[in-house]
Protein backbone atom coordinates (compact mmCIF):
# COMPACT_ATOMS: atom_id res chain seq x y z
CA UNK A 1 0.00 0.00 0.00
CA UNK A 2 1.46 3.34 -0.98
CA UNK A 3 0.79 6.18 1.38
CA UNK A 4 -0.40 9.35 -0.33
CA UNK A 5 2.08 12.19 -0.09
CA UNK A 6 1.01 15.02 2.19
CA UNK A 7 -0.35 17.75 -0.13
CA UNK A 8 2.12 20.48 0.88
CA UNK A 9 1.35 22.51 -2.22
CA UNK A 10 -2.23 23.11 -1.04
CA UNK A 11 -0.96 24.76 2.11
CA UNK A 12 1.48 26.86 0.10
CA UNK A 13 -1.22 28.01 -2.27
CA UNK A 14 -3.67 28.80 0.51
CA UNK A 15 -1.15 30.53 2.76
CA UNK A 16 -1.16 34.06 1.25
CA UNK A 17 -4.94 34.39 1.39
CA UNK A 18 -5.25 32.74 4.80
CA UNK A 19 -2.49 34.85 6.34
CA UNK A 20 -3.68 38.18 4.91
CA UNK A 21 -7.32 37.43 5.73
CA UNK A 22 -6.45 36.37 9.26
CA UNK A 23 -4.22 39.32 10.02
CA UNK A 24 -6.42 42.01 8.50
CA UNK A 25 -9.95 40.61 8.93
CA UNK A 26 -10.36 37.76 11.38
CA UNK A 27 -7.99 38.98 14.08
CA UNK A 28 -9.34 42.58 14.17
CA UNK A 29 -12.90 41.24 14.25
CA UNK A 30 -12.21 38.92 17.16
CA UNK A 31 -10.21 41.59 18.95
CA UNK A 32 -13.09 44.06 18.53
CA UNK A 33 -15.48 41.49 20.01
CA UNK A 34 -13.01 40.97 22.87
CA UNK A 35 -12.85 44.72 23.48
CA UNK A 36 -16.64 44.82 23.86
CA UNK A 37 -16.27 42.62 26.95
CA UNK A 38 -14.02 45.16 28.68
CA UNK A 39 -14.63 48.55 30.29
CA UNK A 40 -12.40 51.25 31.77
CA UNK A 41 -11.61 50.41 35.38
CA UNK A 42 -13.29 52.54 38.05
CA UNK A 43 -9.99 53.19 39.89
CA UNK A 44 -7.85 53.89 36.84
CA UNK A 45 -9.67 54.78 33.59
CA UNK A 46 -6.43 54.13 31.68
CA UNK A 47 -6.78 50.42 32.37
CA UNK A 48 -9.48 48.27 30.82
CA UNK A 49 -10.83 45.41 32.88
CA UNK A 50 -12.93 42.41 31.94
CA UNK A 51 -16.64 42.96 32.64
CA UNK A 52 -18.31 40.12 30.73
CA UNK A 53 -21.52 41.11 28.98
CA UNK A 54 -22.08 44.23 31.09
CA UNK A 55 -21.58 46.58 28.11
CA UNK A 56 -24.25 44.68 26.17
CA UNK A 57 -26.57 44.94 29.18
CA UNK A 58 -25.94 48.71 29.26
CA UNK A 59 -26.53 49.01 25.53
CA UNK A 60 -29.85 47.17 25.71
CA UNK A 61 -31.24 48.56 28.98
CA UNK A 62 -29.60 51.90 29.87
CA UNK A 63 -31.93 54.86 29.16
CA UNK A 64 -29.00 56.68 27.51
CA UNK A 65 -28.17 53.86 25.12
CA UNK A 66 -31.23 51.66 24.58
CA UNK A 67 -33.40 54.31 22.82
CA UNK A 68 -30.46 55.25 20.59
CA UNK A 69 -29.86 51.59 19.69
CA UNK A 70 -33.55 50.99 18.96
CA UNK A 71 -33.71 54.20 16.92
CA UNK A 72 -30.59 53.29 14.94
CA UNK A 73 -31.80 49.73 14.23
CA UNK A 74 -35.25 50.99 13.19
CA UNK A 75 -33.77 53.70 10.95
CA UNK A 76 -31.38 51.17 9.47
CA UNK A 77 -34.26 48.86 8.54
CA UNK A 78 -36.10 51.80 6.93
CA UNK A 79 -32.88 52.64 5.05
CA UNK A 80 -32.67 49.01 3.90
CA UNK A 81 -36.39 48.86 3.00
CA UNK A 82 -36.09 51.91 0.74
CA UNK A 83 -33.15 50.29 -1.05
CA UNK A 84 -35.04 47.02 -1.47
CA UNK A 85 -38.22 48.74 -2.69
CA UNK A 86 -36.62 51.35 -4.92
CA UNK A 87 -32.97 50.63 -5.72
CA UNK A 88 -33.24 46.96 -6.64
CA UNK A 89 -36.55 46.96 -8.61
CA UNK A 90 -35.54 50.09 -10.51
CA UNK A 91 -32.06 48.61 -11.02
CA UNK A 92 -33.70 45.51 -12.51
CA UNK A 93 -35.94 47.62 -14.71
CA UNK A 94 -32.96 49.61 -16.00
CA UNK A 95 -31.00 46.41 -16.58
CA UNK A 96 -33.90 44.96 -18.57
CA UNK A 97 -34.11 48.10 -20.69
CA UNK A 98 -30.34 48.19 -21.17
CA UNK A 99 -30.21 44.59 -22.36
CA UNK A 100 -33.24 44.95 -24.60
CA UNK A 101 -32.48 44.97 -28.32
CA UNK A 102 -34.91 47.85 -28.72
CA UNK A 103 -33.05 50.41 -26.64
CA UNK A 104 -30.62 52.73 -28.44
CA UNK A 105 -27.61 54.48 -26.89
CA UNK A 106 -27.24 51.63 -24.41
CA UNK A 107 -23.56 52.26 -23.73
CA UNK A 108 -24.17 55.93 -22.97
CA UNK A 109 -27.05 55.19 -20.60
CA UNK A 110 -25.14 52.41 -18.86
CA UNK A 111 -22.16 54.69 -18.23
CA UNK A 112 -24.31 57.62 -17.12
CA UNK A 113 -26.33 55.51 -14.71
CA UNK A 114 -23.23 53.88 -13.27
CA UNK A 115 -21.34 57.17 -12.81
CA UNK A 116 -22.73 58.12 -9.35
CA UNK A 117 -21.51 54.79 -7.96
CA UNK A 118 -17.95 55.87 -8.69
CA UNK A 119 -18.32 59.24 -6.94
CA UNK A 120 -17.07 59.70 -3.42
CA UNK A 121 -19.61 59.99 -0.61
CA UNK A 122 -18.36 63.47 0.11
CA UNK A 123 -19.21 64.57 -3.42
CA UNK A 124 -22.61 62.90 -3.35
CA UNK A 125 -23.36 64.52 -0.01
CA UNK A 126 -22.27 67.88 -1.35
CA UNK A 127 -24.20 67.55 -4.62
CA UNK A 128 -27.46 66.59 -2.92
CA UNK A 129 -27.13 68.39 0.39
CA UNK A 130 -25.83 71.69 -0.95
CA UNK A 131 -26.37 71.97 -4.68
CA UNK A 132 -29.75 70.30 -5.07
CA UNK A 133 -31.70 70.22 -1.80
CA UNK A 134 -30.32 73.18 0.16
CA UNK A 135 -33.13 75.69 0.83
CA UNK A 136 -30.61 78.48 0.23
CA UNK A 137 -28.66 77.31 -2.84
CA UNK A 138 -30.59 74.27 -4.01
CA UNK A 139 -32.01 73.95 -7.49
CA UNK A 140 -34.81 71.66 -6.26
CA UNK A 141 -36.94 74.69 -5.34
CA UNK A 142 -36.86 76.14 -8.84
CA UNK A 143 -37.48 72.73 -10.36
CA UNK A 144 -40.61 72.12 -8.30
CA UNK A 145 -41.91 75.63 -8.96
CA UNK A 146 -41.36 75.20 -12.71
CA UNK A 147 -43.46 72.05 -12.83
CA UNK A 148 -46.14 73.71 -10.70
CA UNK A 149 -45.48 71.84 -7.48
CA UNK A 150 -44.09 74.79 -5.52
CA UNK A 151 -46.21 73.82 -2.52
CA UNK A 152 -44.13 70.66 -2.13
CA UNK A 153 -40.95 72.59 -1.36
CA UNK A 154 -39.68 71.74 2.08
CA UNK A 155 -36.37 71.63 3.93
CA UNK A 156 -36.40 67.85 3.42
CA UNK A 157 -33.07 67.23 5.13
CA UNK A 158 -34.01 69.36 8.14
CA UNK A 159 -37.30 67.73 9.12
CA UNK A 160 -37.39 64.54 11.17
CA UNK A 161 -40.26 63.09 9.10
CA UNK A 162 -38.51 63.43 5.74
CA UNK A 163 -34.75 63.45 6.39
CA UNK A 164 -34.19 59.68 6.54
CA UNK A 165 -36.26 58.87 3.44
CA UNK A 166 -34.54 61.69 1.55
CA UNK A 167 -31.08 60.40 2.45
CA UNK A 168 -32.12 56.82 1.62
CA UNK A 169 -33.18 57.96 -1.84
CA UNK A 170 -29.89 59.83 -2.29
CA UNK A 171 -28.10 56.60 -1.43
CA UNK A 172 -30.31 54.75 -3.91
CA UNK A 173 -29.36 57.30 -6.58
CA UNK A 174 -25.71 56.72 -5.82
CA UNK A 175 -25.73 52.93 -5.79
CA UNK A 176 -28.34 52.00 -8.38
CA UNK A 177 -25.51 51.17 -10.78
CA UNK A 178 -24.49 48.09 -8.79
CA UNK A 179 -27.76 46.09 -9.06
CA UNK A 180 -28.14 47.39 -12.61
CA UNK A 181 -24.75 45.99 -13.64
CA UNK A 182 -25.23 42.67 -11.83
CA UNK A 183 -28.71 42.21 -13.32
CA UNK A 184 -27.44 43.22 -16.77
CA UNK A 185 -24.67 40.63 -16.62
CA UNK A 186 -27.16 37.95 -15.58
CA UNK A 187 -29.67 38.93 -18.27
CA UNK A 188 -27.02 38.91 -21.00
CA UNK A 189 -26.09 35.40 -19.91
CA UNK A 190 -29.55 34.02 -20.71
CA UNK A 191 -29.49 31.96 -23.88
CA UNK A 192 -31.36 33.54 -26.80
CA UNK A 193 -32.72 30.11 -27.68
CA UNK A 194 -34.87 30.08 -24.56
CA UNK A 195 -36.31 33.49 -25.30
CA UNK A 196 -36.88 32.69 -28.97
CA UNK A 197 -38.57 29.43 -28.05
CA UNK A 198 -40.86 31.26 -25.65
CA UNK A 199 -41.67 33.84 -28.31
CA UNK A 200 -42.52 31.09 -30.79
CA UNK A 201 -44.84 29.60 -28.19
CA UNK A 202 -46.62 32.95 -28.05
CA UNK A 203 -45.24 34.50 -24.86
CA UNK A 204 -45.65 38.25 -24.45
CA UNK A 205 -42.72 40.50 -23.47
CA UNK A 206 -43.98 40.45 -19.89
CA UNK A 207 -44.38 36.66 -20.03
CA UNK A 208 -40.81 36.26 -21.27
CA UNK A 209 -39.55 38.47 -18.45
CA UNK A 210 -41.59 36.96 -15.65
CA UNK A 211 -41.53 33.26 -16.59
CA UNK A 212 -38.19 32.95 -18.37
CA UNK A 213 -35.78 35.72 -17.42
CA UNK A 214 -36.69 36.37 -13.80
CA UNK A 215 -36.43 32.72 -12.63
CA UNK A 216 -33.07 32.46 -14.38
CA UNK A 217 -31.64 35.53 -12.65
CA UNK A 218 -32.95 34.52 -9.22
CA UNK A 219 -29.39 33.79 -7.96
CA UNK A 220 -28.47 37.38 -8.83
CA UNK A 221 -31.55 38.67 -7.01
CA UNK A 222 -30.21 36.86 -3.93
CA UNK A 223 -26.70 38.26 -4.35
CA UNK A 224 -28.04 41.80 -4.83
CA UNK A 225 -30.25 41.44 -1.76
CA UNK A 226 -27.41 40.31 0.47
CA UNK A 227 -25.02 42.96 -0.90
CA UNK A 228 -27.67 45.62 -0.22
CA UNK A 229 -28.24 44.28 3.28
CA UNK A 230 -24.55 44.22 4.21
CA UNK A 231 -23.90 47.58 2.57
CA UNK A 232 -26.86 49.27 4.27
CA UNK A 233 -26.09 47.96 7.74
CA UNK A 234 -22.49 49.11 7.39
CA UNK A 235 -23.50 52.49 5.94
CA UNK A 236 -22.18 55.62 7.60
CA UNK A 237 -20.45 57.99 5.17
CA UNK A 238 -23.43 59.62 3.46
CA UNK A 239 -25.27 60.36 6.71
CA UNK A 240 -22.10 61.71 8.29
CA UNK A 241 -21.20 63.96 5.35
CA UNK A 242 -24.71 65.43 5.08
CA UNK A 243 -25.96 65.49 8.69
CA UNK A 244 -22.81 65.25 10.81
CA UNK A 245 -22.10 62.91 13.70
CA UNK A 246 -25.29 63.81 15.56
CA UNK A 247 -27.32 62.44 12.61
CA UNK A 248 -29.96 65.10 13.11
CA UNK A 249 -32.57 66.38 13.30
CA UNK A 250 -33.14 64.74 16.68
CA UNK A 251 -31.38 61.50 15.60
CA UNK A 252 -33.90 61.06 12.77
CA UNK A 253 -31.13 59.88 10.43
CA UNK A 254 -29.07 58.01 13.04
CA UNK A 255 -28.19 54.54 11.76
CA UNK A 256 -25.93 51.93 13.33
CA UNK A 257 -22.84 53.31 11.58
CA UNK A 258 -23.28 56.86 12.92
CA UNK A 259 -24.27 55.59 16.37
CA UNK A 260 -21.11 53.49 16.41
CA UNK A 261 -18.93 56.36 15.19
CA UNK A 262 -20.28 58.82 17.76
CA UNK A 263 -19.82 56.35 20.58
CA UNK A 264 -16.44 54.91 19.60
CA UNK A 265 -14.61 58.07 18.47
CA UNK A 266 -16.70 60.69 20.26
CA UNK A 267 -18.19 63.76 18.64
CA UNK A 268 -17.70 67.44 19.47
CA UNK A 269 -17.29 67.52 23.24
CA UNK A 270 -18.45 63.94 23.71
CA UNK A 271 -15.44 61.82 24.54
CA UNK A 272 -14.90 58.56 22.69
CA UNK A 273 -15.79 55.33 24.46
CA UNK A 274 -13.96 52.50 22.64
CA UNK A 275 -15.42 49.69 24.72
CA UNK A 276 -19.06 50.78 24.25
CA UNK A 277 -18.25 51.47 20.60
CA UNK A 278 -16.93 47.93 20.22
CA UNK A 279 -20.15 46.71 21.83
CA UNK A 280 -22.22 48.49 19.17
CA UNK A 281 -19.89 47.04 16.52
CA UNK A 282 -20.57 43.63 18.06
CA UNK A 283 -24.33 44.14 17.69
CA UNK A 284 -23.86 45.29 14.09
CA UNK A 285 -21.80 42.17 13.41
CA UNK A 286 -24.52 39.96 14.90
CA UNK A 287 -27.27 41.63 12.84
CA UNK A 288 -25.28 41.30 9.61
CA UNK A 289 -24.22 37.73 10.45
CA UNK A 290 -27.86 36.76 11.09
CA UNK A 291 -28.94 38.30 7.79
CA UNK A 292 -26.21 36.55 5.85
CA UNK A 293 -26.99 33.20 7.52
CA UNK A 294 -30.70 33.54 6.72
CA UNK A 295 -29.70 34.16 3.11
CA UNK A 296 -27.23 31.28 2.92
CA UNK A 297 -29.46 28.73 4.62
CA UNK A 298 -32.88 29.88 3.52
CA UNK A 299 -32.21 31.06 0.00
CA UNK A 300 -28.93 30.11 -1.59
CA UNK A 301 -29.11 26.40 -0.74
CA UNK A 302 -32.49 26.11 -2.43
CA UNK A 303 -31.31 27.57 -5.69
CA UNK A 304 -30.93 25.18 -8.56
CA UNK A 305 -28.40 25.87 -11.24
CA UNK A 306 -29.93 25.75 -14.70
CA UNK A 307 -27.73 24.27 -17.40
CA UNK A 308 -28.42 25.14 -20.98
CA UNK B 1 -24.77 74.25 38.09
CA UNK B 2 -21.60 72.38 38.94
CA UNK B 3 -22.49 72.70 42.63
CA UNK B 4 -26.08 71.63 41.92
CA UNK B 5 -27.66 74.89 43.12
CA UNK B 6 -28.74 75.96 39.60
CA UNK B 7 -30.78 73.83 37.21
CA UNK B 8 -30.98 73.78 33.42
CA UNK B 9 -34.78 73.71 33.56
CA UNK B 10 -35.39 76.77 35.71
CA UNK B 11 -34.27 80.38 36.09
CA UNK B 12 -31.81 81.86 33.63
CA UNK B 13 -31.13 78.66 31.69
CA UNK B 14 -34.82 78.16 30.98
CA UNK B 15 -35.25 81.84 30.11
CA UNK B 16 -32.46 81.50 27.52
CA UNK B 17 -34.30 78.64 25.79
CA UNK B 18 -37.56 80.61 25.92
CA UNK B 19 -35.82 83.54 24.25
CA UNK B 20 -34.44 81.15 21.60
CA UNK B 21 -37.95 79.83 20.86
CA UNK B 22 -39.13 83.40 20.16
CA UNK B 23 -36.61 83.67 17.30
CA UNK B 24 -38.34 81.06 15.19
CA UNK B 25 -40.64 83.46 13.22
CA UNK B 26 -37.61 85.52 12.23
CA UNK B 27 -35.50 82.69 10.83
CA UNK B 28 -34.79 82.35 7.11
CA UNK B 29 -36.94 80.04 4.94
CA UNK B 30 -35.84 76.43 5.14
CA UNK B 31 -33.65 77.15 8.16
CA UNK B 32 -34.19 73.57 9.35
CA UNK B 33 -31.85 72.27 6.66
CA UNK B 34 -29.25 75.05 6.63
CA UNK B 35 -25.71 74.32 7.74
CA UNK B 36 -23.44 76.71 9.61
CA UNK B 37 -21.62 77.85 6.43
CA UNK B 38 -25.02 78.24 4.69
CA UNK B 39 -26.15 80.57 7.47
CA UNK B 40 -22.93 82.60 7.26
CA UNK B 41 -23.32 82.98 3.51
CA UNK B 42 -26.99 83.90 3.83
CA UNK B 43 -26.04 86.73 6.15
CA UNK B 44 -23.14 88.08 4.09
CA UNK B 45 -25.39 87.94 0.99
CA UNK B 46 -27.74 90.31 2.79
CA UNK B 47 -30.56 87.81 3.37
CA UNK B 48 -30.64 88.52 7.10
CA UNK B 49 -30.64 91.58 9.30
CA UNK B 50 -29.25 90.10 12.52
CA UNK B 51 -26.85 87.20 12.96
CA UNK B 52 -26.40 86.02 16.55
CA UNK B 53 -22.80 84.94 16.87
CA UNK B 54 -19.45 85.71 18.43
CA UNK B 55 -16.48 87.89 17.63
CA UNK B 56 -14.71 85.04 15.81
CA UNK B 57 -16.91 85.79 12.81
CA UNK B 58 -15.35 89.24 12.22
CA UNK B 59 -12.74 88.26 9.58
CA UNK B 60 -15.11 86.17 7.51
CA UNK B 61 -18.00 88.62 7.62
CA UNK B 62 -15.81 91.65 6.85
CA UNK B 63 -14.22 89.85 3.91
CA UNK B 64 -17.45 88.56 2.38
CA UNK B 65 -20.08 91.23 2.97
CA UNK B 66 -20.43 94.39 0.91
CA UNK B 67 -22.35 96.28 3.57
CA UNK B 68 -21.25 97.90 6.80
CA UNK B 69 -21.42 95.72 9.89
CA UNK B 70 -22.42 96.82 13.36
CA UNK B 71 -22.65 94.87 16.59
CA UNK B 72 -24.62 94.90 19.82
CA UNK B 73 -24.21 92.83 22.96
CA UNK B 74 -26.85 90.26 24.00
CA UNK B 75 -29.93 92.28 25.06
CA UNK B 76 -30.87 92.17 28.74
CA UNK B 77 -34.34 91.35 30.07
CA UNK B 78 -36.65 94.27 30.80
CA UNK B 79 -35.73 95.97 34.05
CA UNK B 80 -32.25 94.49 34.18
CA UNK B 81 -29.23 96.61 33.38
CA UNK B 82 -26.24 94.28 33.73
CA UNK B 83 -25.10 92.80 30.45
CA UNK B 84 -23.20 89.53 30.23
CA UNK B 85 -20.70 88.29 27.68
CA UNK B 86 -18.97 84.95 27.35
CA UNK B 87 -15.33 85.88 26.94
CA UNK B 88 -13.01 82.88 26.73
CA UNK B 89 -13.66 81.89 30.30
CA UNK B 90 -12.32 78.44 29.63
CA UNK B 91 -8.93 78.88 28.01
CA UNK B 92 -5.49 78.86 29.60
CA UNK B 93 -1.90 78.15 28.69
CA UNK B 94 0.57 76.67 31.12
CA UNK B 95 3.79 74.83 31.73
CA UNK B 96 4.54 71.38 33.12
CA UNK B 97 5.50 71.96 36.76
CA UNK B 98 8.05 69.15 36.58
CA UNK B 99 10.17 70.91 33.95
CA UNK B 100 13.76 71.60 35.06
CA UNK B 101 16.92 73.41 33.96
CA UNK B 102 17.25 74.93 30.51
CA UNK B 103 13.90 73.68 29.33
CA UNK B 104 12.16 75.30 32.30
CA UNK B 105 13.93 78.58 31.58
CA UNK B 106 12.98 78.37 27.90
CA UNK B 107 9.35 77.63 28.76
CA UNK B 108 9.26 80.53 31.21
CA UNK B 109 10.74 82.88 28.60
CA UNK B 110 8.09 81.79 26.11
CA UNK B 111 5.23 82.11 28.62
CA UNK B 112 6.40 85.57 29.76
CA UNK B 113 6.38 86.67 26.14
CA UNK B 114 2.91 85.18 25.55
CA UNK B 115 1.69 87.09 28.62
CA UNK B 116 3.31 90.36 27.48
CA UNK B 117 1.64 93.42 26.01
CA UNK B 118 3.66 92.91 22.82
CA UNK B 119 2.18 89.47 22.18
CA UNK B 120 -1.31 90.67 23.12
CA UNK B 121 -1.14 93.41 20.46
CA UNK B 122 0.31 91.10 17.76
CA UNK B 123 -2.20 88.34 18.45
CA UNK B 124 -5.34 90.47 18.65
CA UNK B 125 -4.49 92.39 15.48
CA UNK B 126 -3.49 89.32 13.48
CA UNK B 127 -6.75 87.56 14.38
CA UNK B 128 -9.51 90.17 14.70
CA UNK B 129 -12.18 88.81 17.00
CA UNK B 130 -9.80 86.67 19.02
CA UNK B 131 -8.62 88.47 22.10
CA UNK B 132 -5.59 88.10 24.36
CA UNK B 133 -6.20 86.77 27.83
CA UNK B 134 -3.70 89.14 29.44
CA UNK B 135 -4.64 92.35 31.24
CA UNK B 136 -2.37 94.41 28.97
CA UNK B 137 -3.94 97.40 27.25
CA UNK B 138 -4.00 96.76 23.51
CA UNK B 139 -4.98 98.97 20.62
CA UNK B 140 -6.84 97.15 17.87
CA UNK B 141 -6.90 98.29 14.27
CA UNK B 142 -10.25 96.63 13.62
CA UNK B 143 -13.10 98.84 14.90
CA UNK B 144 -15.51 95.93 15.36
CA UNK B 145 -12.94 93.95 17.34
CA UNK B 146 -12.31 97.06 19.42
CA UNK B 147 -16.01 97.42 20.19
CA UNK B 148 -16.24 93.78 21.20
CA UNK B 149 -13.22 94.28 23.43
CA UNK B 150 -14.76 97.36 25.05
CA UNK B 151 -17.61 95.20 26.41
CA UNK B 152 -15.10 93.65 28.74
CA UNK B 153 -15.31 96.90 30.68
CA UNK B 154 -19.11 97.23 30.56
CA UNK B 155 -20.40 93.68 30.94
CA UNK B 156 -20.00 90.89 33.43
CA UNK B 157 -18.45 87.61 32.32
CA UNK B 158 -20.66 84.57 31.91
CA UNK B 159 -20.00 80.89 31.34
CA UNK B 160 -20.25 78.27 28.65
CA UNK B 161 -22.20 75.77 30.68
CA UNK B 162 -21.66 72.76 28.42
CA UNK B 163 -17.89 72.96 28.28
CA UNK B 164 -15.52 71.12 30.61
CA UNK B 165 -17.05 69.43 33.62
CA UNK B 166 -20.70 69.23 32.57
CA UNK B 167 -19.82 67.50 29.29
CA UNK B 168 -17.85 64.64 30.78
CA UNK B 169 -20.60 62.04 30.72
CA UNK B 170 -23.30 60.38 28.65
CA UNK B 171 -25.44 61.98 27.37
CA UNK B 172 -23.04 64.75 26.53
CA UNK B 173 -24.48 68.15 27.50
CA UNK B 174 -23.00 69.99 24.51
CA UNK B 175 -24.48 67.50 22.02
CA UNK B 176 -27.78 67.56 23.93
CA UNK B 177 -27.87 71.37 23.72
CA UNK B 178 -27.43 71.13 19.94
CA UNK B 179 -30.18 68.53 19.62
CA UNK B 180 -32.67 70.18 21.99
CA UNK B 181 -32.19 73.74 20.76
CA UNK B 182 -32.75 72.57 17.16
CA UNK B 183 -35.97 70.89 18.25
CA UNK B 184 -37.10 74.01 20.08
CA UNK B 185 -36.44 76.09 16.94
CA UNK B 186 -38.31 73.47 14.89
CA UNK B 187 -41.28 73.85 17.23
CA UNK B 188 -41.14 70.19 18.23
CA UNK B 189 -40.32 70.81 21.88
CA UNK B 190 -41.47 73.61 24.16
CA UNK B 191 -38.63 75.41 25.95
CA UNK B 192 -39.75 73.83 29.23
CA UNK B 193 -39.89 70.30 27.79
CA UNK B 194 -36.48 70.79 26.16
CA UNK B 195 -34.97 72.14 29.37
CA UNK B 196 -36.42 69.21 31.32
CA UNK B 197 -34.77 66.80 28.87
CA UNK B 198 -31.45 68.58 29.31
CA UNK B 199 -31.63 68.46 33.10
CA UNK B 200 -32.75 64.81 33.11
CA UNK B 201 -29.82 63.92 30.86
CA UNK B 202 -27.37 65.70 33.15
CA UNK B 203 -28.93 64.18 36.29
CA UNK B 204 -28.50 60.70 34.83
CA UNK B 205 -24.71 60.83 35.21
CA UNK B 206 -23.67 63.98 37.07
CA UNK B 207 -23.89 64.19 40.85
CA UNK B 208 -22.83 67.57 42.24
CA UNK B 209 -20.11 67.31 44.86
CA UNK B 210 -21.48 67.11 48.41
CA UNK B 211 -24.97 66.01 47.33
Amino acid sequence: MTRKRFPTHIIVFLAPAVIIYTVFMIYPLIDSLRLSLYAPSAENPQVEEFVGFKNYETLFTDPNYAPRLQGAVKNNFIFFAVHMLVQNPVGLLLATLLTSQLTRWRGVFRTALFLPTMLSFVLVGFIWGNIILSPLWGIADDFFRTIGLGDLIQPWLGKPETALITLSLVSVWQFIGIPMMLFSAALIGISDELIEAARVDGATAWGVFWYIKFPLILPTVGIVTILTFVGNFNAFDLIYTVQGGLAGPNFATDILGTFFYRTFFGFQLQAGNPTMGATIAGVMFLIILTGVLVYLVGFQRRLTRVEY
Amino acid sequence: MIAGTEKLNEGGSLAALEALARWQPYLIDGYQALSYPDAQSAFTLGLGAIYPTGSWEISGFEANSDFELGIFPPPVPEGADTCYISDHTDIAIGMNAALEGDRRAAAETFLSWVASAEFAGLYANALPGFFPLSDAEVTLDDPLANEFLSWRGECESTIRNSYQILSRGTPNLENELWRVSAQILNGELTPQAGADELQAGLDSWYTPAGM
